[in-house]
């Protein structure tokens, strides 16, 4: 897998118009990411393009090491949202709050209570956790990704991230139980 | 750890994992598709040789000059806001040096072995430090008989007695010899000119921008000599010209000669034709694309990102100024490249005018206003005239040169429906920018 991963990468990087089929492959991936951080609909189109641009201007600067290709376009993304949130002076949105609007689910009346109960606790933990602390979440737990990616992504030690991830999920629990 | 941590919070993370399967983000294919052909054409774009970076400024260039294409300039002007370094998407790199990530550690070894150069080297780099040394050594003593033997290469032709002169003198000569042609058809030329009524000045005027360019697009987007605020001062001078009510557009008045225009660089093509023809759609990557004015008083400015093609508002007015069926308003926008900033200002036919200054965050497609709003009461640009009644507006056109020449005046052409900021009641306008950021309208609700 990360063999083929590898050798579309170089391909990519001897012809750009490889580029293209990461595109189509990490395109999804990387607006789900952008999409839970910016509620912006318009920031969230701009976020991503200039994602997958800027990865294209420094494609050749890539070296491979045996981390997937999204890690670094994750790492590049994390960046343009940070900078974007810094450029507009905005608190950061709680990722979480529109994702009850567009959930397509016909549960029962109690089911549906239930669940919103549900959601309106883990906004609620989500909100009170440090940014960082949510940025690991949201890798971990949402995105899928390893330790070892999101040390790579948020320039951090991979025990460091482990013992974050610690941290944060006894905290979240702390705060589900209040 | 990963085993306690899983079985220990495991009602966090399964509630965290149920609300994961909850969500459902919609992607929108459109916009997927959209991004996709702008990739493409990115690349396409790029593809002759141009460096990806500096497709970056390309994209990201606010109109610099008004006769050189984006493209061209943004080739000449190697930005460094646009064209963004490793450094500056990856900032956190920065602050923690220690750092084992792909990029950084790249970054550390190209600064210390050079090794970035060749990827090849970076492996050999890792198993085996006596190679990797050889190998260098190796290069870099094969450049030693190449540097020699360009020594002597030079060093022999310095002593070859060859006579250079004689060639040098048919050189000059055949030079010459051109020279004493153009030196008798040149008064030929002037005198056809004379005769049809095209002044020399004109003809310079038309050279003289591109090589008043290119100096300047050395210089990092500035333009000519002057900041934003003269820029500000020469449209402003320059707006009684394209908001009189003239009939004929410039390339039939002959006898207006536009050397004026040649000291002042951002006036020369301050010429506005009459016709649908001149409403110049936008051209790709200009940030402000349209001016629009709805119900008279409303007005909006968009910008294009130039890669989602999405449109997005970077100034918007309503309700602007109570407008009697005579006034006149008047928007000129000026985007300077040196400054980076875009000026928005809005004239009232009382003389008030207000200025907008936004400046352009290329690499984020975000736009964020800096000047002050509203600036004190100045003099009126737009002179009485042109407060004319609208009423003849299907007659009437606009045209601009920088020298205060009385209008002249044709007989009306019905057929012709564009108005010079001429505000009619229960119309609408739209206008179009040109390159060099004059308005060019277009009635869309007569």
């Amino acid at each position: 897998m990360l063999d083929q991963e590898q050798k579309l990468v170089e391909d990519a990087k001897l012809n750009s118009e490889k580029f293209v089929l990461l595109y189509d492959k990490y395109f999804d991936q990387i607006f789900r990411y952008v999409y839970r951080r910016v509620s912006d609909k318009d920031a969230v189109e701009d976020l991503v393009s200039q994602t997958f641009y800027d990865a294209l201007a420094h494609l050749k600067s890539f070296e491979w090491r045996g981390f997937p290709f999204s890690s670094w376009l994750y790492k590049i993304a994390h960046n343009n949202v940070l900078k974007w949130y810094r450029q507009n002076q905005k608190t950061q949105a709680v990722d979480l709050d529109k994702v009850h609007e567009i959930v397509d689910l016909q549960p029962t009346q109690d089911q549906e209570a239930m669940q919103k109960e549900e959601e309106h606790e883990i906004q609620q933990v989500m909100q009170q956790l440090d940014p960082e602390e949510r940025e690991i979440i949201r890798l971990k737990y949402f995105e899928g990704v390893s330790n070892i990616e999101i040390a790579e992504i948020m320039g951090l030690s991979a025990n460091h991230i482990g013992v974050k991830v610690y941290r944060t999920l006894k905290k979240a629990k702390q705060l589900l139980k209040t | 750890m990963s085993r306690p941590v899983g079985r220990y919070f495991a009602s966090v993370i399964s509630k965290i994992q149920e609300y994961k399967r909850q969500e459902n983000i919609v992607l929108d294919p459109d916009l997927k598709a959209r991004l996709r052909a702008n990739l493409i054409a990115k690349i396409q774009g790029v593809a002759g040789g141009a460096n990806m970076q500096f497709a970056a400024v390309a994209a990201d260039t606010i109109a610099v000059s008004v006769s050189v294409p984006k493209t061209m300039s943004a080739r000449f002007n190697p930005v460094e806001e646009a064209s963004p370094s490793l450094a500056q998407i990856f900032p956190e790199e920065q602050e923690l040096p220690g750092e084992s990530g792909p990029v950084g550690s790249i970054l550390d070894k190209e600064v210390e072995d050079g090794s970035g150069l060749n990827p090849q080297f970076a492996e050999v780099t890792e198993e085996n430090g006596f190679i990797e040394s050889f190998m260098k050594w190796k290069y870099q003593l094969a450049l030693i008989p190449a540097f020699l033997l360009v020594v002597v290469v030079v060093l022999a032709a310095r002593r070859l007695p060859v006579d250079f002169s004689t060639k040098t003198q048919e050189v000059g000569s055949s030079q010459n010899q051109q020279t004493e042609i153009a030196q008798t058809t040149q008064p030929q030329t002037q005198a056809q000119q004379a005769q049809t009524g095209l002044a020399q000045p004109q003809t310079e005027a038309q050279v003289k921008p591109l090589s008043q360019l290119l100096p300047n697009l050395n210089q990092g987007n500035s333009l000519p000599s002057q900041d934003s605020n003269e820029t500000f001062t020469q449209n402003v001078q320059s707006i009684p010209s394209y908001t009189q009510p003239l009939n004929t557009p410039v390339a039939t008045a002959p006898s207006q000669p536009v050397t004026t225009t040649q000291n002042q660089p951002m006036t020369t093509p301050r010429v506005q034709t009459p016709g649908p023809e001149v409403a110049v759609p936008a051209t790709t990557g200009d940030p402000l694309d349209i001016v629009k004015i709805n119900n008279l008083v409303s007005v909006k400015v968009y910008y294009k990102n130039d890669f989602t093609g999405a449109q997005k508002t970077l100034f918007e007015q309503e309700n602007l100024i109570p407008l009697l069926s005579n006034q006149t308003v008047s928007y000129v926008i000026v985007r300077d490249g040196g400054s980076g900033k875009t000026i928005v200002d809005v004239y009232k036919n009382g003389g008030t005018y207000s200025r907008y200054n936004y400046v352009y965050n290329s690499r984020l497609n975000v736009w964020s206003r800096t000047g002050a709003s509203s600036l004190p009461v100045q003099q009126a640009p737009i002179p009485a005239a042109t407060t004319a009644t609208t009423t003849t507006a299907t007659t009437t056109t606009a045209t601009t040169t920088t020298t205060a020449q009385p209008p002249i005046q044709v007989a009306p052409q019905p057929q012709q429906t564009f108005i010079p900021y001429q505000i009619i009641q229960g119309a609408s306008f739209e206008y179009t920018l040109s390159q060099n950021s004059v308005i060019n309208y277009t009635r869309v609700n007569p």
